[in-house]
């Protein structure tokens, strides 16, 4: 069976290195959606194995989908990391306390995510 | 693999794309400063932009614009947060920004080095921009009302936002409502568009609802209006509203009659499958370009198919199986067709593009040429083929050129002779049938007539008697040839080598039209016409001795029985009168094999073709038919003057395609030495 992971990311381009550092990982199937929205929408249409989420998007954030995750009982145990630029730590650390297992920072390195990936999986 | 895959031409899309949105959301954030009240949504749209490009230029490894871009970024953070003030020099920095990113993506693009000093001049300006300001002082106010755990999830953007709303003395609420897992995201949009007419949607929170299909969101809504009004708005309805901070301006008798506000109508809820989770694809203009001639081929199957089903019918009449196979085409006819207007349709992008691009450049030469210049435009959203809006460009971008630098007066001159003192540089599209009409107004200084005539004739473009005889259309037209220039010197700005024939000829590429109206001391319109698409054109195929050719409908104008007795002969160029107007005659078998003699015979055709304001009649033989055709390029090595490609028609085997509008420049220049 493979393993699912949903990136969150309204950047086409960040998106698309995300997925392409992992894909490399055997057994990966990656859905991408590019607004918190999107997330929403397929949360409850597949059983996800891991979520990466940004947390500067449009229409909600990456906090406020942590959040979300988290307190829903059919969610709360898949993993989540987020993965954003340098600076405003506060949200980051909100991140955190509001349930999220860890950060990366972009621009990060396709070994650093994929040894992060791993670590969340098994 | 153990690379992640860096596709370059994404991520100069991803920039282009964000570089757009901001050349038009940084105007907005000026007009913002001019009236006094910044859109804090709008801030933080752009500090987004910004802070998406440090992120995937770090990725792509750019050094230099993830630098710019980190500067940007940090200073829009400041501005949002209210730890800075947005002022002029803080959005012409930014625009400076732009124009910058623009520079680099465009040397990205075409793997060429940037200077880096240009980078590091910008981002020490920024840098002293932001340590030079005052910093706004920053309050944190009472927010012990609000809820400790709604506080947890906000974003320090957020939380600073809802802090502002509090000092501003406006109500805070939570508005909560539930939607369906199918449509809450429009559902939701149309709920906040809603809102922000009155007031701040701070955050959108997400929670479940009563059922995995069902989503609940409490929206974070600060507003300056009577929070009893607004309970009012929100009664009999499925939102629950919760008051974190009220704010009551009224009393309670007068409340009714502020209810002016009408809420959108209840949606229904429709409980349908899963949406698809993506609206738009990126493709490669290149690839619908493949999709586009396999669609063309398949009509000419279909031409084929056609012509057995007719040669059928007249061999076994039209019953059994001749009329199963009739419907048949029939149907196959009509899909055709639907699938070339989509094929077409996906093609076009809106011209608002490019209108994005003209505000940055505009505001800078204007700046630079002291001018000041109000721009706007219309009918951004008429669309047009991609490949045409790339190449309207630079024509575009050279007239209002022209229109900042000849027209367009300075503020002194204007206020002089009782204009206003800033400028009108107007643009409106619109679609006219099968054509898009651009139009470019401003109200500047209009060209001379009298000005043109006379460097006209000081060029020998034309002698001084006939230059008398000559109308005022006609004497515009000499702007369009080479050479012309009304300013003596050649101004940075306009006189680049380029002229208006190149803008002319570049338009005529695209088979449109440029004319020119002006009326002296008031301004000048000029008017491009284009067609709205090139992939498919339609042609009048046409013999010309032994040959067949295709002709591109698009600039034909008439078409005329000629007998040999209509041509006759003036200045040693062929003409033909056609209701009192001379126009040349290019015989289109001579054109391509000059030694071929001239058959004295019968009928002929004469095909009127009109290109930006010239006319030439192209004699034919006969016209065999007209048909949608496919144009395919020739490829570098057989470049000829007056072909523009060739088409395959199935049965009639392969054509060329006339470039009407590189016959119509050959001819201008050459037709008397071939008629000699």
């Amino acid at each position: 069976m493979s393993t699912k992971i949903l990136i969150v990311e309204d950047s086409p381009t960040t998106s698309a290195m995300i997925a392409s550092a992992i894909e490399v990982i055997d057994g990966m199937e990656i859905f991408e959606s590019k607004s918190g929205f999107e997330a929403l929408k397929l949360l409850p249409h597949h059983s996800f194995d891991l979520i990466l989420t940004d947390i500067n998007m449009p229409d909600i954030n990456g906090l406020e989908l942590v959040s979300f995750v988290k307190k829903n009982p059919d969610y709360k145990h898949i993993p989540l990391i987020i993965i954003t630029t340098e600076g405003s730590e506060k949200d980051k650390e909100k991140g955190l306390s509001l349930g999220a297992n860890e950060y990366l920072v972009k621009p990060f390195n396709p070994e650093d995510l994929q040894r992060l990936v791993k670590k969340y999986l098994k | 693999m153990s690379e992640s895959k860096r596709d370059i031409n994404e991520f100069l899309a991803e920039v282009e794309d964000i570089l757009r949105e901001l050349s038009s959301s940084l105007p907005k954030l000026g007009e913002g400063v001019g009236a006094g009240k910044v859109e804090p949504s709008i801030l933080n749209s752009i500090f987004r932009a910004a802070h998406t490009l440090k992120g995937i230029s770090g990725m792509f490894g750019f050094a230099e614009m993830q630098m710019l871009t980190h500067e940007m970024e940090g200073m829009l953070d400041s501005l949002r947060m209210g730890r800075l003030s947005v002022n002029s020099e803080i959005i012409n920095a930014l625009f400076e920004a732009v124009d910058l990113l623009n520079e680099m993506v465009i040397a990205k693009g075409k793997g060429e080095g940037f200077e880096t000093n240009k980078v590091d001049s910008l981002i020490a300006k920024l840098n002293s921009i932001v340590h030079a300001s005052f910093p706004a002082v920053s309050q944190r106010s009472g927010d012990a009302e609000i809820d400790k755990n709604l506080l947890g999830i906000l974003t320090e953007y957020e939380e600073h936002r809802l802090t502002e709303n509090i000092k501003a003395g406006n109500a805070i609420l939570l508005i909560g409502a539930e939607f369906s897992l199918t449509v809450f995201d429009e559902r939701l949009i149309e709920l906040t568009d809603f809102l922000k007419s009155f007031g701040e949607v701070i955050a959108t929170l997400p929670s479940m609802g009563e059922s995995k299909e069902v989503l609940h969101f409490d929206i974070l809504f600060g507003t300056h209006m009577d929070t009893a009004v607004i309970e009012d708005m929100f009664k009999d309805r499925s939102l629950a509203v919760k008051i974190l901070k009220g704010h009551f301006l009224l009393p309670s008798g007068d409340r009714k009659e502020k209810t002016d506000i009408e809420l959108p109508a209840e949606p229904k809820i429709e409980e349908t499958t899963l949406r698809s989770m993506s609206n738009t694809v990126r493709v490669d203009i290149r690839k619908l370009d493949g999709i586009m001639n396999t669609v063309g081929e398949l009509s000419q199957i279909k031409a084929a198919v056609s012509q057995i089903v007719n040669k059928l019918k007249l061999e076994v009449g039209f019953t059994g199986v001749a009329i199963e196979l009739s419907k048949i085409d029939k149907k196959l006819e009509k899909r055709l067709n639907e699938l070339q207007d989509s094929m077409i349709e996906v093609r076009l992008v809106p011209i608002q593009q490019l209108f994005d691009k003209f505000v940055r450049v505009i505001r800078k030469l204007s700046k630079e040429l002291g001018k000041e210049v109000k721009f706007s435009t219309s009918g951004g959203d008429t669309e047009l083929d991609k490949l045409i809006v790339e190449d309207l460009a630079d024509p575009l971008m050279h007239i209002i050129r022209n229109a900042i630098d000849h027209g367009i007066e300075t503020p002194a001159e204007r206020e002089n002779i009782g204009k206003p003192r800033t400028g009108i540089i107007d643009i409106k599209a619109y679609q006219k049938g099968n054509h898009v009409v651009i139009e470019i107004v401003d109200d500047g200084k209009g060209m001379d007539v009298e000005v043109i005539r006379q460097k006209a004739v000081d060029k020998g473009f034309v002698d001084e008697a006939r230059s008398r005889t000559l109308s005022e259309q006609e004497m515009l037209e000499f702007i369009f040839v080479a050479g012309f220039s009304t300013k003596d010197e050649v101004s940075e700005t306009s006189g680049r080598g380029v002229g208006m024939d190149v803008v002319k000829k570049n338009i005529a590429h695209m088979s449109g039209t440029v004319d020119i109206h002006t009326e002296k001391g008031q301004g000048a319109k000029i008017v491009i016409t284009l067609p709205i698409t090139l992939a498919i054109i339609q042609a009048l195929i046409i013999s010309a001795g032994a040959r067949r050719y295709a002709i591109p409908l698009g600039g034909v104008m008439e078409i005329l029985n000629i007998c040999n007795s209509d041509i006759k002969t003036m200045e040693k160029r062929e003409v033909i009168v056609v209701r009192g107007k001379t126009i040349p005659v290019v015989r289109l078998e001579q054109f391509f094999y000059p030694a071929t003699p001239i058959q004295e015979k019968g009928e002929m055709r004469g095909i009127v073709v009109g290109l930006a304001e010239s006319m030439l009649c192209i004699l034919v033989g006969s016209i065999i038919g007209q048909q949608d055709v496919v144009i395919k390029s020739l490829g570098r090595i057989f470049k000829i003057t007056g072909i523009a490609g060739a088409t395959d028609l199935g049965d009639m085997g392969t054509l060329l395609v006339v470039d009407t509008a590189g016959v119509v420049a050959a001819a201008a220049k050459g037709t008397g030495k071939r008629a000699a």
